[in-house]
């Protein structure tokens, strides 16, 4: 099992910090993005990709340490 | 049990005073799916040992039809911030390909900013063995 995302700056690139991405099943593109996530996967859903995988860019690009 | 090699994934950080160039850092993020009855939501995780328990958006919970109304709150600490409410649920987890999961999970708005979740020691490691080799640039789960 492999994620097929390994650079996930260049998957989001282009898209708001903070914006929620509704990402393809294939992880090879984000299908759609918006400030809500029930609306990502509307808009998803709309373009045919049913059960997109959620995925935010972060509000802070910043380092994590939890 | 199988035993399951991944790449890490990398995320960009910002410039700032300490990184003026900015970062790459890699992090060892799952796909997985969260189930509660006939209620899914596939997203990212990060294979976290130093959570204590697996922790989600409270979003999330939301999305898969779980009424934090209906719950108490319990809190949980993380750098930078006080204790945030966390709401408990027993849900199914499918790592796909790996195994699926019935774990007692929390959500916390703590997790809105980054929309990721953790999979921690309780639900997770105490189930999987885990190995980190971040220079050879895997992780490894055997479950």
């Amino acid at each position: 099992m492999e994620p097929a995302v390994r650079d996930f700056g260049k998957l989001f690139e282009g898209v708001p910090r903070g914006a929620w991405v509704a990402i393809a099943h294939d992880e090879s593109r984000v299908v759609a993005y918006a400030a809500e996530m029930k609306e990502a996967i509307r808009k998803a859903q709309e373009l045919g990709e049913e059960s997109p995988i959620i995925a935010r860019v972060p509000q802070s690009p910043a380092a994590f340490a939890f | 049990m199988a035993r399951h090699e991944i790449r890490y994934s990398e995320f960009n950080c910002a410039p700032d005073a300490s990184f003026p160039n900015g970062q790459k850092v890699k992090r060892p993020i799952l796909p997985i799916r969260l189930v509660n009855g006939g209620n899914r939501l596939t997203c990212y995780a990060i294979v976290d040992s130093g959570a204590d328990h697996c922790t989600f958006p409270l979003s999330f919970a939301l999305e898969l039809g779980l009424d934090p109304l209906t719950r108490p709150a319990s809190e949980i600490a993380g750098v930078g911030s006080g204790a945030v409410p966390t709401f408990y649920w027993t849900i199914g987890i499918e790592v796909p390909t790996i195994a699926t999961l019935e774990i007692y999970a929390g959500f916390t708005s703590g997790l809105e900013g980054v929309g990721l979740g953790l999979l921690g020691q309780s639900g997770f490691f105490d189930r999987a063995k885990v190995e980190f080799d971040h220079r050879s640039d895997l992780f490894v789960i055997e479950i």
